[in-house]
């Protein structure tokens, strides 16, 4: 009467099974068996420890053949060197998981058009990527990590683009000496008193650097904006508005206390569940206390809600600039013309001084029907670095290479010349963009690379 | 055919097999204590700490717990929980946050108290909430409820400021006892043990007199009143100690990783992939999480090391299957095949 149940909630009189009839019986034993049959291949592909997600080589090489090619300057090639990739292979992240991973193998496949990373052996080692999929969540950022040193003994990783992620990868590459080379990730280190724990900076890591922003300054970049515009259409009230999520939450904290520091006044701080499909409330609050500049954190999807919303309600501040959801594509062919004199931030531009720029740009507009990236650059820098970094040391071992890396300097990479501190950090500066009318993307900040002026956001009636 | 008691042929046979059901219990049982005994010997024969496979069975007794307290609220009790992720947040703060402000000056880093203070804070946290929502919401009401419930609170510690770390969390890194070396095997067996000790906790209920009144309510929440069932009573306890085992599991991820963040443990992967692997191993059954833990884990972990960017629909196409053809899950294969499945009278 008290018995488990093993098996099922309504167990099946015999009689019933024993007349089911063997045709039943076969079927259920094919989808166990077939199930089985998933689980084991799972298993033993494991086992053999292939590797099918790696960028292609000029020239596929494997153990034994590579040792006996040769470059075409007469230099023999030794093994492939493989490289970890953490990327947002799938989830919220995936677009800029994708062009992440299209930057990341770009660059693998152009030094190994070059003939590859030399070593201390002499010989030429072509590059291969091999990518982990975080799914866009911190666990499964680290479970990529744990699986691409236990399962391929990869030591050597690229990093994913959230920061979230990467904390939590680089807590597993620490654990198990791994190298993990990050970037974007926000490089705040934790405040004095311990009341703000930081972000990569503040993790007091040894085997992982970072090249990215600090959250705090990277919310001031709206202000290298409001510089760009004339001194009499400033905007002098500002309101902060941010997801209520924990990138969100941290980046609009940082924002506003930025902002406050600079004696900018902020009148209203707003923070609205992402996937929010009605931001009228928040908009009114805007135009109670009279704000004219907003700066938020927010989706494409929703950004492009609240700009509809706001053209609905005839509300129009002088500026407005977002991070994360205003500078796709999408966001503008979403909303068209109403996403000119739109403000947004980016970390690089084909427009920059830097060598290779120009090219890198070109060659993601051919491969993405003339879409233009304020992306790549970065991810394609930070590949070239840790290239340099390996071909420093000699060898692929994973202290090695990070002490390269820490207190390193890397001239000439496609963000410029780039330098790490000794904690392994690499500040760069963010840039600050407008669509200008057309869709066109304009540099504003900062000002020796702005390749325009900031317009100020044209009421609706206006246009 | 029929014999003189007009009983013919297959019901002789039925009456034969009900004869046995505690062989076939034995049989299970001295499969299971085999599994265990194996898991439990691995760290002997096998490196944890550095192989594949310990993480991967770390990561599957980590969600066999979860898994487990929401089939005892869920499964057996019939009440959907869509707040598990928030009782695993719960609990992992919990330990974190008094680690972090060395409450129990114990010192130590895989500390016992805390693990327990882990599922205490959710336990009470699931009594506080299961009255009212238990009280006056079923079915679909009750599990959007829940998922309320799991909404509030993640917002609540993303902007619990200093006292929470808000969006960042706490890093437990630097509050690691001098010289103590982290070793994924400890982790290993601790996680282990909360599974195995998970698991006879939801067996020792749903097999005792608690486990007739969580199925009556199952069943039918009205008769089982009617029949003197405190109906409320076993609910909420049902909800509480699923809430506990989450709890508890949120600790030991948080002992794991060293670093508690909202966006770890607050996750929705810690809601969803327990149930689905419930759902998948078999609803109400004491040996179907273990099962679909490990088959949804195998296909995350090694789906996306061959199938990049495709192994979701690894995952879809499975569950479609079983949902197909074995709508009470895995285990109901067992029950189906020839040799394996329970004969002659159900169980309550």
């Amino acid at each position: 009467m008290n018995e488990v149940r093993f098996f099922t909630r309504v167990p099946t009189p015999f009689v019933t099974h024993f007349k089911g009839g063997f045709v039943k019986h076969r079927r259920l034993l094919l989808i166990g068996a077939a199930l089985m049959v998933l689980a084991l291949v799972a298993v033993s592909l494991a086992a053999c420890g292939s590797t099918t997600t790696t960028t292609a080589a000029p020239a596929t090489t494997d153990t034994t053949a590579a040792t006996t090619d040769t470059t075409a300057a007469g230099v023999e090639m030794g093994d492939d060197i493989v490289i970890g990739a953490i990327n947002s292979l799938t989830g919220s992240n995936v677009l800029t998981g994708q062009e992440e991973k299209w930057a990341q193998e770009k660059a693998a496949a152009d030094i190994n058009a070059k003939g590859g990373i030399k070593l201390a052996d002499g010989k030429m080692h072509n590059v291969v990527l091999k990518y982990y999929d975080d799914k866009s969540q911190p666990t499964e950022g680290a479970s990529a990590m744990e699986k691409m040193i236990k399962t391929d003994g990869i030591k050597i990783a690229l990093s994913s683009n959230i920061t979230p992620v990467n904390q939590a990868a680089a807590q597993v590459a620490e654990k198990y000496e791994a190298y993990y080379h990050i970037t974007s990730s926000w490089t705040d280190e934790a405040s004095p008193d311990g009341s703000f724990p930081g972000f990569i900076g503040g993790m007091d890591l040894k085997w992982a650097t970072d090249m990215f922003e600090s959250a705090g300054d990277a919310g001031l970049v709206a202000i290298g904006g409001v510089n760009a515009m004339d001194e009499a259409d400033r905007p002098t009230k500002f309101a902060v508005m941010t997801e209520n999520t924990p990138d969100g939450v941290g980046f609009g904290d940082g924002t506003k206390a930025g902002l406050e520091a600079q004696g900018w006044e902020v009148v209203s701080y707003e923070k609205f569940v992402e996937g929010n499909k009605d931001f009228s409330s928040i908009i009114l609050k805007f135009k109670e206390a009279g704000v004219d500049g907003v700066v938020t954190l927010i989706a494409p999807t929703d950004g492009i809600t609240f700009v509809k919303q706001m053209k609905e309600q005839n509300w129009a501040p002088k500026y407005l600039f977002g991070y994360k959801g205003f500078w796709p594509v999408d966001f503008y062919a979403g909303l068209g013309d109403d996403a000119d004199y739109i403000g947004y931030d980016g970390f690089w531009s084909e427009t920059l001084p830097y060598p290779y720029a120009k090219e890198l740009g070109q060659a993601f507009q051919d491969d993405h029907n003339g879409n233009t990236s304020n992306s790549v650059g970065l991810y394609y820098a930070a590949a070239q670095i840790l290239f340099m970094a390996i071909e420093r040391a000699g060898s692929t071992d994973p202290g090695a290479v990070r002490d390269e890396v820490f207190n390193g300097s890397f001239p000439g990479t496609t963000m410029g010349d780039i330098t790490y501190n000794d904690q392994g950090i690499a500040d760069i500066p963010f840039l600050a963009f407008q669509w200008a009318a057309g869709g066109e993307r304009v540099v504003l900040y900062p000002t020796e690379v702005a390749t325009g002026k900031t317009v100020t956001f044209v009421p609706w009636d206006e246009r | 055919m029929g014999s003189d008691l007009g009983i013919d042929g297959a019901d002789m046979k039925l009456l034969s097999e009900t004869d046995r059901p505690d062989k076939r219990k034995l049989v299970w049982a001295g499969f299971s204590a085999l599994a265990v005994l194996f898991f439990a010997t691995l760290p002997f024969y096998y490196d944890v700490h550095n192989g594949q496979f310990g993480v991967f069975f770390f990561n599957v007794f980590v969600y066999v717990i979860v898994a487990q307290g929401w089939n005892l609220v869920s499964g057996y009790t019939g009440q959907i929980s869509l707040g598990q992720n928030a009782f695993f947040g719960i609990g992992a703060y919990t330990m974190a946050l008094l680690w972090f402000n060395d409450v129990t000056k114990t010192g130590y880093y895989f500390d016992p108290v805390l693990m327990i203070l882990a599922g205490v804070a959710p336990f009470i946290l699931a009594v506080l909430v299961g009255v009212p929502l238990l009280s006056r919401l079923r079915g679909d009401y009750f599990a959007f409820g829940t998922l309320g419930m799991g909404m509030i609170v993640t917002v609540l510690f993303i902007n619990g400021g200093m006292f929470t770390g808000g969006a960042e969390g706490r890093m437990l890194v630097p509050k690691m006892p001098e010289g103590a070396v982290f070793n994924l095997r400890t982790h290993y067996w601790v996680a282990l043990l909360v599974a195995v000790l998970a698991t006879l906790v939801v067996y020792a209920l749903t097999t005792s007199r608690i486990g007739l009144a969580l199925r009556a309510i199952k069943e039918d929440e009205v008769s089982a009143a009617s029949h003197g069932v405190n109906v409320l009573k076993y609910k909420v306890m049902a909800f509480a100690v699923g809430a506990a085992m989450a709890g508890v599991a949120g600790s030991i991820y948080g002992y794991y990783l060293l670093q508690v963040t909202p966006s770890n443990v607050l996750t929705s992967n810690w809601l969803f992939l327990p149930i689905l692997m419930v759902v998948l191993g078999g609803t109400g059954t004491i040996l179907g999480p273990w099962l679909g833990a490990f088959l949804i884990y195998l296909i995350s972990w090694y789906g996306d090391s061959y199938f990049a960017g495709y192994h979701p629909i690894i995952s879809g196409v499975v569950i479609i299957l079983v949902m197909l053809f074995l709508p009470s899950g895995l285990m109901g294969l067992g029950q189906k095949l020839p040799g394996l499945g329970r004969r002659g009278r159900g169980s309550g």
